[in-house]
């Protein structure tokens, strides 16, 4: 019971405690009323001050404003003044200026009248002076005349000394006149002309100097043009004789009987043809350069050459190879030498079998068939050599056999645009010429063919090759 | 439309359906044929830029070997020049179909190019 009552008391003591602190704690952070009151009416005066403070400030910005607006009034006033001041002093000025000018333009106007008033007094004294020399001339000339004409009858009436004293006479009123009237001018004149005809005289005598040299000349340079025409002239039968020398003269072919002819329009033509036999194997080749002369010729050169070389060492190649070979050297030769040209070239390989095969775009094959008498066309076909590297592709071979008694013609197409008055012979015509051609031989058939051309207008090499088949 | 003509030899070119169209017609038999046709292909080219071009062949009545490569050259020019080239050749004629089967095969690579036989 004891204890019960002691810690009844202890807890009352610690609550008494505690409500104590609380107390305490409350009265510690809480103002008290009056201080709030204080505070409040310490801040409302400060504001109230400060406010005071902005409101003096703000009078003395208007005052100063004021002051401000009143000093740029005062200015402004200045300005006008000083405007008002000025303007009649410039206007007074400006006028005065533009007096000065305009009399001074009136001064310079007068001076410039005075000046063409002078010009013009000046033309008119020089007009009337030279008037006056002119007249004078006159009068001195028809005195001199008179004098002349006077002393020139005295002469007549006396004897040779009065004449010679006349002559004298007159001699002298002349000179002295002349020299009176218009001596400086006559003498500058004559002096002129004297020394103008001295340089005339010299210059004709250099014209004809130069004249003969170059007659000289003429004549060097024309001997010189008829050795170099004439070598040249002869360079060009060599040409000439060096193209026709390529072409075979008996060409061969097994089993066949073979005529072939060129005829070259110029000394030197683009025509081709050549036959090359290479132990059993025979290739004919048939062609022609595009435009003709010396160019077109040393073109047909360099395909003989290329031509014979490549069979030489490989006779058993296909035709299109072979052009395609003989293509890429003159492709390569004509772009060294500048030429823009090309050549039409078919190659044909027979086979000892008889078999022809062939390849390359010239002109279509005509075959004679013995059988039917009828010429059966073989189209050509491919592209042209010369133009461009690689065309094997663009070859195709074709292949046919010639029967005992069957012709073949190879041509250029000198012969086909042969004219007769403004009609192409044209393939037509040289198929019927070949089916009307007679004889057995192929010289004969071939003499047959070329015959009737003597009648035709021909512009162009022409080459016929005829292949009779034995 | 223009029109070039000189020794026998005719060009005209003029608007047609689709674009411009080039015609050849007469004879091509002069020596030197490129000193006449080059200037009036010079003249023409500018006028195929960007065109649909035909050259017409078939009219052309005849030209010789030297006349090949102006116009083989012109042709070149225009199919790079035009938006594409039409060429058309009269394959009865022998030396047309002899011709334009050489120009088939070198013309092989260039774009924008046709050629027919008609």
């Amino acid at each position: 019971m004891k204890r019960s009552w002691g810690a009844l008391v202890q807890w009352t003591a610690a609550l008494v405690l505690t409500a104590g602190m609380l107390g305490l704690l409350y009265t510690q952070s809480r103002p008290p009323a009056h201080d709030l009151h204080t505070t409040s009416m310490r801040y409302l005066q400060e504001t109230e001050r400060e406010n005071a403070l902005l409101i003096q400030e703000a009078l003395r910005l208007r005052i100063e404003l004021s002051e401000a607006y009143g000093r740029i009034d005062n200015v402004r006033k200045r300005l006008i003044d000083t405007n008002e001041q000025l303007y009649p002093a410039m206007q007074a000025s400006i006028g005065q200026v533009n007096e000065s000018l305009a009399s001074a333009l009136e001064a310079l106007t007068g001076e410039i009248e005075l000046q063409h008033q002078h010009v013009e007094d000046f033309k008119k004294a020089n007009s009337r002076m030279m008037t006056a020399i002119f007249e004078r001339t006159e009068e001195y000339e028809a005195q001199r005349i008179v004098l002349v004409d006077e002393h020139l009858h005295a002469i007549t009436q006396s004897k040779v000394s009065s004449r010679l004293n006349a002559v004298q006479a007159i001699y002298d009123r002349a000179f002295i006149v002349e020299v009176d009237a218009t001596g400086l001018y006559r003498i500058v004149l004559y002096g002129w002309s004297i020394v103008f005809l001295v340089a005339l005289i010299i210059t004709l005598y250099r014209f004809r100097q130069l004249s003969f040299y170059q007659e000289q000349l003429v004549v060097q340079r024309t001997a010189e043009l008829d050795d170099a025409l004439s070598s040249l002239w002869g360079e060009m039968e060599i040409a000439t004789r060096i193209q026709t020398a390529l072409v075979p003269s008996k060409p061969l072919l097994h089993g066949c009987d073979v005529a072939a002819s060129m005829f070259p329009a110029e000394i030197v033509g683009g025509d081709y043809y050549d036959f090359v036999n290479v132990g059993d194997v025979d290739w004919v080749l048939i062609g022609d350069v595009s435009g003709h002369g010396v160019p077109a010729g040393l073109i047909m050169m360099m395909c003989q050459t290329a031509v014979q070389t490549e069979l030489q060492a490989h006779p058993n190649q296909e035709p299109n190879v072979l052009l395609g070979r003989i293509n890429h050297t003159l492709v390569e030769n004509m772009r060294r030498l500048g030429e823009q040209k090309y050549m039409t070239l078919t190659a044909m390989r027979r086979d000892a079998d008889g078999t022809f095969h062939f390849a390359g775009l010239h002109q279509d094959l005509f075959i004679r068939r013995a059988t039917t008498g009828k010429v059966e066309r073989i189209p050509s076909s491919g592209t042209w050599v010369g133009l461009m590297h690689d065309i094997e592709s663009s070859l195709p071979v074709g292949q046919f056999t010639l029967h005992s008694g069957d012709v073949l013609c190879l041509y250029t197409d000198g012969i086909t645009e042969a004219k007769q008055g403004s009609t192409l012979l044209e393939n037509d015509g040289l198929v019927q010429l070949i089916e009307q051609s007679t004889g057995k031989t192929a010289e004969d058939i071939l003499e047959s063919i070329l015959e009737p051309m003597e009648c035709y207008e021909v512009d162009d090499d022409i080459s016929v090759v005829v292949i009779r088949q034995i | 439309m223009s029109s070039y003509e000189a020794e026998g030899l005719r060009i005209t070119a003029e608007p047609d359906q689709n674009g411009l169209k080039i015609c050849f017609l007469g004879r091509s038999d002069q020596r030197q044929p490129a000193i006449i046709m080059n200037p009036w292909f010079e003249d023409l080219l500018p006028m195929l830029s960007n065109q649909h071009v035909h050259v017409d062949f078939c009219p052309f009545e005849y030209m010789n070997s030297s006349s090949f490569m102006p116009i083989f050259q012109f042709l070149q020019a225009a199919a790079n020049s035009a938006t594409d080239l039409l060429v058309t050749f009269d394959n009865s004629k022998d030396w047309q179909r002899l011709s334009f089967s050489s120009l088939t095969a070198l013309a092989s690579g260039w774009k924008n190019f046709t050629i027919e036989a008609r």
